[in-house]
């Protein structure tokens, strides 16, 4: 009797002790990553430029808590290359301006990331933040391309097998102009092998995985410049399977492939 | 028995309290009793809502994002002390210490600084153009390098902008009735007084001012701001390159010109900048004809180094050293007999120039500047040796108060020496060796102190979309006892986004040339040159990438000097200069470029003219149309074409023969009554770019200058008694062609 009341009570005050546990007060930094790593795929698919600035708010408090944890580092820069990336569309005019220098500077920092695949897609997020500064260069602009193309070259040293390098690598012929060097045949090469990773890949809660929907957009945008318009609708379609929400291709560019080849 | 009843009761309370704890603590976590409420807004400095704040407890995952208007919400842990903490990219980070105590809840308003304040639109004036978007209709780098004709320099670019008359062939920019002395050049805050290759009689050819080297441009033809003073008609202000960020080595070379341009970052944040240049004309006239008209081509060159510093976030140190010379002979005929003219100049250039942001908000500015110029002529009996010095401190500050009101204020203290040695024909219609001629040797010291006050107000009298500029300048000369102050104004009204109409008014001095205050053939008493300005301009942007812009100016030129029989000068001259400016510049499809048009009516009673007449810079109508067409970005054709109504010059009725010296003096009918044949040309340029071994990125080019080879005449020559006249063309006005290539050899130097 003595021991089973003992036995009874010890289980009650382990109960208590869970229980205050139950609930806890640490916060857990992977889970905050996870929810902003969500938000930021919800926020392109979307093209949703509040979720993208909650997303940025949230890294940001991440990195308050643990300025050195490296995706969070990573992830911010990402959003700060998606908020430059917003603010190329003329309404938004003023984005590109407020996050460009923040976006090179925090970018910068992500060549010190430890862990190879991380720095890997480190560098092709700054490769991207690159490519944004690119687009609005005149005089600059070979220059420019040339550091976006070595930052790619790197990170393939580091990750040949992380399907991003190829995917910027695609988007970079795709929007060289001919005499560059550009070419929408090796934009489609690039582009196609960046899917077979893709296809080879795991998703993953916590580190990069973004870019399949991405690459078979600019797939089908280097189809139909080269009008094989079957083939661009085929990737846009193979697209929105994957993605059926995707804002870009269900709006802009499927309707785009429809005018084009109804004037043809 | 008894003692087992005991220890049941003693467990049974412990039970008790345990499952009280436990259902406590679980109730607890999903009904806190020990949660505070957040709750606020977030603004500026003007009180204005800032969305998007992120507003968080740091260390816990508490916190949100303000909403569209400033608003937050959220709850939090209730503690005695809380640090909350808000930020914003372009935002001063926010941290406050609460005490919450026994609060449920806190109502905060967050105010967020910026971290540096701007104006929150840009003020255009009237008559600007930069490469600077919205700084003025928009000149950029690329548009200098590739108007046809232009010989990607800065000057023979801007003569294409409307207001600017085509006087002569020459790289001088003569605005709007003014002559090219009217016009200052600053290349970080440093005068450059002689920023011309090949100055002669016919003006410098081209600038020593390599495009490569320039990061920013602003030009403004009228009512420009109080920071520039000693300047009757323009500016010109340059900001050089700061550190480069890569390694570029760019070789070019064509008919008239080698080059070589270097970008070396030496270390992160410390970069130099390098560039070298060779012009020679003779192959142009070997191929093209008239290697007659030379003895010794015309020659320069010029080499330019930068060495740039960014010792801090805000700060930067830079060193621009430039230093050119050139040389030519060239073959002149004159009444009755032939010489040759020799020229030769060297120029050197040094500037040290400092900037910095003090407390978020105020932005400074240094230099310290040393020119010197010499040039020797030699035609005849002339014979002149020439050297100016120049020496200036310049401080800048601008006082951001918020994002509508910058303060402006500065300083120059400037120093030029000139002197003139060497002998000057009695006569000028006389320049034979044999000539009377008269010993110069002059000395001018001039100091200037300068400084001014401006204010730039967004919204001005709360009326939105109203802007002021105003500002009042002083200049002091005390050797010439010369005192002036000068009050600007611009202001301006966005009718809409596409839609701006602008004023701009102001009072411009200017001393004369030094040489009038000679003690012997001067007068140095002589008060100080004046211009008042007035200038309406209406702007409208077609779309993103048209605009138009229609000016109408009006300038009143005071106190110019005027010869008189007693004193040699006096102030009494003056004169106007009015017109109307149009410009339309754009893109459509592959077609970009800009047409100009100016009309302009000026005329000038002074120096050794005696009455009000066409000045000698008067021409009518100024027309000009860059054009060029890409295609598929590999090939571009570009046109320039110029129309100008012919120089005013004043014409020999006939000639008085001196039998002593066996010479015949001409003599001359109403001052500028008559004109020139009127000026047209047309250059044409082909350009190829491609990707050299797929590597280096090269430009091939060819041009035609004055394709139609149309004979322009930009003075006459005479036979020996004045009877018969001959045209004198411009030395580079015949039909020429010109073919050149430029490569970029680039390598990135990747930061550590």
């Amino acid at each position: 009797m003595k021991t089973q009341n003992s036995i009874f009570t010890l289980t009650q005050i382990i109960l208590f002790a869970l229980s205050t546990f139950t609930f806890p007060q640490n916060i857990n930094l992977n889970e905050k990553i996870k929810e902003g790593k969500e938000m930021l795929h919800q926020a392109y698919i979307k093209w949703d430029l509040d979720l993208f600035r909650n997303a940025n708010n949230l890294f940001e408090r991440i990195l308050f808590t643990d300025p050195n944890n490296e995706l969070a580092q990573y992830y911010k820069s990402y959003t700060e290359y998606r908020l430059v990336n917003y603010g190329l569309d003329n309404t938004h005019k003023k984005l590109y301006d407020q996050y460009l220098n923040s976006a090179i500077e925090n970018g910068e920092k992500l060549r010190e990331i430890k862990n190879k695949k991380l720095k890997s897609d480190g560098l092709v997020v700054l490769a991207s933040i690159y490519m944004m500064k690119l687009s609005k260069a005149t005089l600059e602009a070979p220059i420019l391309s040339m550091k976006v193309n070595s930052l790619l070259d790197d990170a393939e040293k580091l990750d040949s097998q992380n399907p991003r390098i190829y995917l910027l690598k695609g988007m970079m012929k795709y929007n060289t102009p001919g005499i560059f060097g550009g070419s929408f045949d090796d934009a489609i090469e690039n582009l196609q092998k960046a899917l077979t990773l893709f296809e080879q890949s795991k998703s993953d809660d916590l580190f990069p995985d973004w870019g399949k929907a991405e690459s078979l957009a600019w797939l089908g945008l280097s189809y139909q410049a080269k009008e094989d318009f079957i083939k661009a609708e085929n990737s846009f379609n193979k697209t929105l399977e994957i993605e059926p929400e995707f804002i870009w291709v269900k709006y802009n560019l499927l309707p785009e492939l429809q005018k084009e080849r109804n004037k043809k | 028995m008894k003692g087992d009843r005991k220890n049941t009761n003693v467990f049974s309370v412990i039970n008790l309290i345990c499952v009280f704890l436990i259902l406590y603590s679980f109730f607890n976590d999903i009904y806190p009793q020990n949660k505070i409420a957040i709750k606020g807004i977030t603004v500026d400095d003007n009180n204005s809502p800032l969305p998007f704040v992120n507003i968080f407890i740091p260390s816990s995952f508490d916190g949100t994002s303000s909403d569209e208007n400033g608003k937050f919400e959220f709850t939090t842990e209730k503690k005695d002390t809380i640090i909350l903490n808000a930020s914003i990219v372009g935002y001063k980070k926010f941290e406050k210490k609460i005490i919450s105590k026994n609060q449920n809840e806190i109502n905060l308003k967050i105010i967020l600084k910026p971290t540096i304040i701007e104006l929150k639109d840009v003020i255009i004036s009237a008559s600007s153009f930069s490469n600077v978007e919205e700084k003025g209709l928009q000149m950029t780098d690329m548009d200098i390098l590739t108007t046809p004709g232009g010989a990607a320099d800065v000057f023979q670019a801007i003569k294409t902008l409307p207001g600017i008359t085509q006087v002569q062939e020459s790289a001088e920019i003569y605005v709007r009735g003014g002559d090219p002395d009217e016009t200052i050049t600053l290349i970080d805050q440093a005068s450059l007084y002689h920023p011309y290759t090949l100055e002669s009689t016919y003006g410098g050819l081209f600038s020593n001012i390599n495009v490569s080297l320039i990061k920013d441009l602003y030009f403004s033809s009228g009512a420009f701001s109080a920071k520039y003073g000693n300047a009757l008609s323009g500016v010109l202000e340059l900001q050089s390159k700061n550190e480069p960020e890569n390694r570029l080595i760019m070789l070019g070379i064509s008919l008239a010109a080698s080059e070589i341009n270097i970008s070396y970052p030496i270390k992160n944040n410390f970069g130099l900048i390098f560039s070298g240049r060779q012009s020679y004309t003779y192959p142009i006239f070997l191929i093209n004809g008239g290697t007659n008209q030379f003895s010794v081509s015309p020659a320069s060159r010029d080499f330019n180094t930068i060495l740039s510093y960014k010792y801090s976030n805000t700060g930067r140190l830079k060193l621009n050293v430039l230093y050119a010379n050139d040389e030519e002979e060239v073959n002149v005929d004159m009444p009755g007999y032939q010489d040759i003219f020799k020229g030769n100049s060297e120029n050197k250039f040094i500037n040290l120039h400092h900037s910095n942001v003090l407390f978020n908000n105020l932005v400074m500015k240094n230099s310290i500047s040393f020119s010197q110029y010499d040039s020797y002529w030699n035609l005849g009996i002339l014979n002149l040796d020439r050297m100016d010095k120049n020496y200036k401190i310049r401080n800048d500050f601008d006082y951001i108060f918020s994002t509508e009101i910058k303060i402006s204020a500065g300083f120059e203290i400037e120093k030029r020496n000139s002197t003139f040695i060497g002998i000057i024909p009695s006569e000028d219609y006389d320049l034979r060796k044999e000539a009377i001629g008269e010993n110069l040797d002059a000395l001018f010291n001039i100091t200037r102190i300068g400084s001014y006050l401006e204010l730039e107000k967004i919204d001005f009298i709360n009326i939105k979309n109203l802007f002021i500029t105003a500002g009042i300048r002083n200049d002091i000369i005390n050797k010439l006892n010369l005192s002036w102050f000068d009050p600007r104004i611009n202001l301006g009204y966005k009718i809409n986004k596409e839609n701006i109409l602008s004023f701009g008014y102001g009072i411009f001095h200017q001393h004369p040339d030094p040489r009038l205050f000679s003690q012997t053939d001067g007068n140095s008493n002589l008060n100080s040159m004046s211009a008042d300005h007035y200038i309406l301009s209406f702007n409208h942007e077609l779309n993103r990438n048209n605009n138009l812009r229609l000016e109408f100016y009006y300038k009143d030129y005071k106190n110019l000097p005027l010869d008189d029989s007693l004193i040699n000068y006096s102030n009494d001259g003056y004169g106007y200069a009015k017109g109307i400016d149009f410009i339309w510049k754009g893109n459509y499809k592959n077609f970009s470029g800009w047409i100009s048009y100016g009309f302009l009516d000026s005329k000038r009673k002074w120096l050794d003219y005696e009455n009000l007449s066409s000045s000698d810079f008067d021409i009518t109508h100024n027309f000009t149309a860059v054009i060029k067409y890409n295609f598929n970005l590999k090939y571009e054709i570009g046109i320039n074409y110029k129309f100008a109504t012919g120089k005013p010059m004043t014409p020999v009725i006939s000639s008085i023969y001196h039998p002593e010296m066996d010479i015949y003096e001409p003599v001359y009918g109403v001052d500028n009554s008559s004109r020139q044949k009127n000026y047209q040309r047309l250059d044409i340029r082909f350009t190829y770019l491609t990707n050299l071994f797929n590597k280096f990125f090269t430009v091939f080019y060819v041009e035609g200058l004055n394709i139609l080879n149309i004979k322009n005449i930009f003075d006459y020559t005479y036979n020996f008694n004045y009877t018969e006249k001959k045209g004198i063309e411009s030395n580079f006005g015949r039909r020429l062609l010109v073919f050149g290539m430029q490569i970029n050899l680039q390598n990135e130097l990747r930061k550590k």
